[in-house]
């Protein structure tokens, strides 16, 4: 027992389960996904569906086709990339609601930067429109986290206000000086599929997704292995405790914001350098909320991230599909997605660890 | 061009779309006061204005339509409080999850209801006092020829008020919020008093989502809150959780989003997409200027564990 | 024909405007594409080149509810499919985000051809369209077309925009009309102008007021009925709204203004691709810039069957791609015959339209007619 008293109401979102509960994690992610797909059948068979049917259809189409798996994992890639942006700013105990508007400014700079070196050879215009994408991101969460960090501003409100600052904006940039003029409906000029991010082999999945897959490894090792990471995640638990133990609080909150809206612009990035190749103004894919049921899927733990990401982006693809193999409107997983929220939320109450003496 | 009418249109047009968000943001507040933090406003408001939509389409009755509305955000409001105090939930998952379920939920309902019609809904929401301030030059008509669940949406408000500063019930709502412990120890029961700010918070964000589709719009489309719900998170701190102050600001919210079409009216070539972005930034900016050391109250989003839990 | 007309109530006017169908050669269209149907058929068998086309897909960015631009491509294909015997399979509401997926399930399912009923597709279709050798057709983007695997489809509604502006030129009581749009694609933008060029051709000392409801707002109605309830106060009594599902919140700001207001001053509405004459929302429709792109489809998917496939398809007046929906029954039967001389001066060429699709032209000439 520490010294301090611990009330459980000081134990926030930055807590993780201790290692030896990973499996309880695990069973209990998978209960409540078999908890909001029972709610969700419910639904179905309300508004007049075969649920069953559409499980089979929506199993089938997504996980037992070649074509279906190499969606499911282009789908991941930009989810993957989103998770580790909300998980990073989670352990420090910040809600970074802005991620929606992070990507949009992400992506239209690598659009911007990819479109500038197409006379260059492919990896340096890679290099540049990455990195293009991950400052777009980071400077569109700078003065969300600086409010936050030095002021105590709550992030929360800031970065949803970002959000919306960042469509008009981005919309405005796209439909003015940032336009192809030699197009009549408004995008930046096209990055050619040649110069765009390699498919590997003969599928749809491209090196965003091997780069997605990195970053997740190295975040990982970062949170759990490194000074700064062990500082953020101090931060996050007690931020008393870290202002005690010499930790600079301000300095590791702001740089958390900043580094999570990196790496939500880097998703972003992806999207345009892989499947879009330009930035049109109507695109709003909406990784934000995903990403919030991708990391309490994964039970705050960076390892499961991948696992809870290859999970919704096989939600993500059935959405594109399933209007069309079993008439239900893509709406339907956002439903999903949402019940599957709720649901965890509610499984904080662990009764069962509670008789297990943990907890 | 008349620019008295005008004028008069853009201050009546800002009053009537800033009433659903400023339920909206009221409800949130009052909530708050207690320690809930609820994203979850956004789906819930869709689902009160497509249930008081739904309702108001099969009765043909806009009251028994807003009524309606307000019991699907009771009915929601008491599953976040309970789920929030009694299971504790984590309050951000939970809200984000309400508003995840809340968009795709009406969006699925409505194209199985509906197919691919709009139906729309017969005006003719009476307007008491029309005609009564119009001697009073323009803002006069902008207030008196309102419909009249705008001057009912006041009422809350001030009620609202009055009820967390002036009654004991309203005490101990703060009280919740400010030292649940404290509260605790007097004799209060925290859960209860949270549970029934939630309610009450449903109660005001269902009318608003309610008026939203039934009293300001006519019709029920998906997505048409068109982000209400997180604005009202936003206007709620900004207006440091009090009913009053809260309304208006949301009100001064609402004249800035009219700012640019009352621009473009009077010619200015300016491009509508930066004055568009005018009211979000003036948000920032005003929880810049007067957020900074605002004690929101400190059990806010933290679960109650009792006293026997302060070990 | 109008004077025995006038004797009659205003429901009889009503009928009898709609069943002598004021829409300039309609049944030619049709009748073209029974015709090219009798040609087509008994040549089938004999031309070696000709290609099946069994199937035939559209995606739409929003969904038919709009009762606007997905609407009016869906209904158009669908008729056609149903008069060629061809296959039409529907994907609504496919956003913006990357629809190769669906793409490449469409043509996993044996699509023959692909119609990508949207601007912003302009880009993901053509390059679809060689990577996997399906034919598809995109819109407003004659760039892309080749020969045998994109064609384009140009609306040339600005003409059709001009014959609204006639109408609003003579049908305003007010002298003011308001062009409320809710966002600035080509496809608006080039009406935009045609509008406002033939209201200055009737009635040049009207005043205009442009007004953009937001960037991409075409579902933001309760912005797009605020919007529209500012105008109104502007003094516009013909509101001209271009907002697939936004135009209903316009629609609405109008139907509620005209709650017990006599005829002189109602605010009336001209709706642009679809007809919602016959809804909820057709009250105060004075009239529609039409969209039929059945004679389009039915061209290009002729095309492909015998060959040719991978040109500009034009809908203009004169190939009735876009024309005016029946006046209502409220309009000055005078106006009638002048729009029809219009339209056989512009069909003619007597006169031009400009053609300007960017936001920033078109505010240039907004303001060379009609100056502030």
């Amino acid at each position: 027992m520490s010294a301090l008293p611990v009330l459980p109401s000081e134990r926030t979102l930055a807590d993780s389960p201790e290692s030896d509960q990973a499996l309880a994690s695990l069973l209990e992610s998978l209960l409540a996904i078999a908890v909001a797909t029972a709610i969700s059948g419910l639904m179905l068979l309300v508004a007049g569906h075969d649920p069953l049917n559409a499980f089979a259809e929506f199993v089938d189409r997504t996980l037992l086709r070649s074509a279906g798996l190499q969606e499911v994992l282009v789908h991941t890639t930009p989810l993957l990339l989103a998770g580790v942006a909300v998980l990073i700013a989670a352990r420090a105990g910040l809600w970074n609601i802005g991620i929606d508007g992070q990507v949009l400014v992400g992506a239209l700079s690598a659009a911007v930067v990819g479109a500038w070196l197409v006379g260059a050879n492919r990896p340096v215009l890679w290099v540049g429109a990455v990195a293009a994408a991950l400052i777009g991101g980071a400077v569109w969460a700078t003065v969300p986290a600086l409010l936050r960090s030095r002021w105590e501003i709550n992030e929360i409100v800031t970065t949803i206000m970002f959000n919306y600052v960042a469509i008009s904006l981005t919309a405005w940039l796209v439909k003015g000086p940032l336009r192809d003029q030699t197009l009549v409906a408004s995008q930046t000029p096209l990055i050619p599929p040649a110069l765009r991010f390699a498919s590997l082999g003969d599928t749809r999945v491209h090196i965003g997704f091997p780069i997605a897959v990195a970053t997740w490894l190295v975040a990982a090792w970062w949170l759990h292995r490194s000074v700064a990471g062990f500082e953020l995640r101090a931060v996050g638990g007690n931020p008393r405790a870290a202002r005690h133990a010499m930790i600079p609080v301000i300095v590791v909150l702001g740089a958390a914001l900043i580094a999570s809206g990196g790496l939500a612009g880097l998703a972003g990035g992806n999207d345009v350098l892989s499947t879009k190749g330009a930035f049109q103004a109507e695109w709003y894919p909406g990784y934000g909320l995903s990403a919030f049921a991708l990391v309490f899927l994964a039970r705050r733990h960076v390892l499961a991230l991948l696992p809870a990401a290859l999970f919704l982006g096989t939600l993500a693809y059935g959405a594109d599909v399933m209007p069309r193999a079993a008439g239900i409107h893509s709406a339907f997983f956002s439903l999903f997605e949402g019940v599957l929220l709720i649901v965890l939320a509610a499984f904080r109450w662990r009764p069962w660890r509670r008789l297990g003496g943990g907890g | 061009m008349n620019v008295e009418a005008i004028s008069t249109a853009l201050i009546a047009a800002a009053i009537l779309t800033s009433m659903p968000l400023m339920l909206a943001a009221v409800g949130e507040a009052i909530g708050e006061r207690a320690g809930l933090l609820n994203l979850g406003i956004e789906g819930s408001m869709l689902c009160a204005a497509f249930g008081s939509f739904w309702i108001a389409l099969e009765t043909g009755s806009v009251t028994v339509g807003l009524l309606g509305g307000a019991v699907v955000g009771l009915g929601i409001g008491l599953v976040f409080g309970i789920l929030a105090t009694v299971f504790h939930a984590n309050q951000v998952v939970l809200g984000l999850g309400i508003t995840l379920g809340g968009t795709g939920g009406t969006a699925f309902l409505f194209r199985e209801g509906y197919g691919s019609t709009q139906p729309l809904l017969a005006l003719g929401i009476g307007r008491p006092f029309e005609g009564w301030l119009d001697w009073f030059p323009v803002i006069g008509p902008a207030i008196g020829d309102q419909r009249w669940f705008v001057f009912v949406a006041w009422i809350m408000v001030l009620a609202g008020h009055f009820f967390l500063w002036r009654t004991r019930a309203g005490l101990q709502l703060r009280a919740a919020g400010e030292s649940p412990f404290g509260l605790e120890s007097v004799g209060g029961n925290v859960t209860a008093v949270r549970i029934g700010a939630a309610a009450i918070g449903g109660v005001f964000y269902g009318f608003g989502g309610a008026a939203l589709s039934v009293i300001e719009l006519g019709f029920f489309s998906p997505g048409i809150t068109a982000g209400a719900g997180f604005l009202a998170v936003a206007l709620a701190m900004l207006g440091r959780l009090s009913p009053l102050r809260v309304g208006l600001f949301t009100l001064a919210f609402g004249l800035l989003t009219g700012f640019d079409t009352g621009l473009q009216i009077a010619g200015v070539n300016a491009r509508p997409e930066l004055l568009r972005m005018l009211p979000f930034a003036g948000v920032v900016i005003g929880l810049a200027i007067l957020g900074r050391g605002v004690r929101l109250p400190p059990a806010l989003g933290q679960p109650y564990g009792g006293i026997a839990s302060r070990r | 024909m109008v004077d025995a007309c006038a004797r009659q109530s205003r429901l009889d006017e009503d009928v009898f405007m709609k069943a002598h169908l004021f829409r300039p050669g309609r049944r030619s269209s049709w009748f073209h594409a029974l015709v090219l149907l009798f040609l087509a058929a008994p040549t089938g068998p004999v031309l070696a080149e000709e290609t099946a086309v069994d199937r035939v897909a559209i995606v739409t960015p929003a969904s038919r509810t709009n009762q606007g631009w997905d609407q009016q491509g869906v209904d158009n294909l669908v008729e056609v499919g149903e008069a060629l015997d061809i296959e039409i399979e529907v994907v609504e509401d496919a956003g913006y985000d990357d629809i190769t997926p669906i793409l490449n399930d469409l043509a996993s399912d044996g699509t023959d051809l692909i119609v990508c009923h949207a601007s912003g597709y302009q880009s993901v279709c053509p390059e679809f369209a060689q990577a996997m050798g399906i034919a598809v057709v995109v819109v407003e983007n004659p760039a892309a077309v080749t020969d045998g695997l994109v064609a384009d489809i140009e609306t040339q509604a600005q003409e059709a925009a001009y014959l609204a502006g006639v109408v609003a030129g003579l049908e305003t009581r007010s002298g003011t009309v308001a062009v409320v749009v809710s966002g600035e694609p080509p496809t608006w933008n080039f009406m935009t102008v045609g509008f406002a060029e033939g209201l200055h051709s009737v009635n040049p000392d009207a005043t205009l007021v442009y007004q953009v409801i937001g960037e991409a707002a075409y579902d933001d109605a309760p912005n797009a009925k605020r919007v529209t309830e500012s105008v109104i106060a502007a003094g516009a009594d013909i509101v001209f709204g271009m907002g697939d599902g936004a135009s209903f919140g316009m629609i609405q700001a109008i139907n509620e203004h005209n709650l017990d207001r006599e005829t002189e001053d109602q605010v009336w509405f001209i709706d642009v691709i679809g007809d919602k004459s016959g809804s909820d929302a057709g009250q105060y429709l004075l009239t529609s810039v039409l969209f039929d792109y059945r004679g389009a489809y039915t061209e290009l998917i002729q095309q492909l069957k015998d060959g040719g496939f991978g040109e500009v398809h034009t809908m203009s007046l004169e190939n009735e791609g876009v024309l005016l929906l029946d006046f209502a029954s409220f309009a000055d039967p005078g106006t009638l015959g002048t729009v029809e001389e219009v339209r056989a001066q512009i069909v003619n060429g007597e006169i031009a339209v400009s053609a300007i699709g960017d936001a920033d032209g078109v505010r240039a000439r907004l303001e060379e007619l009609f100056p502030r």
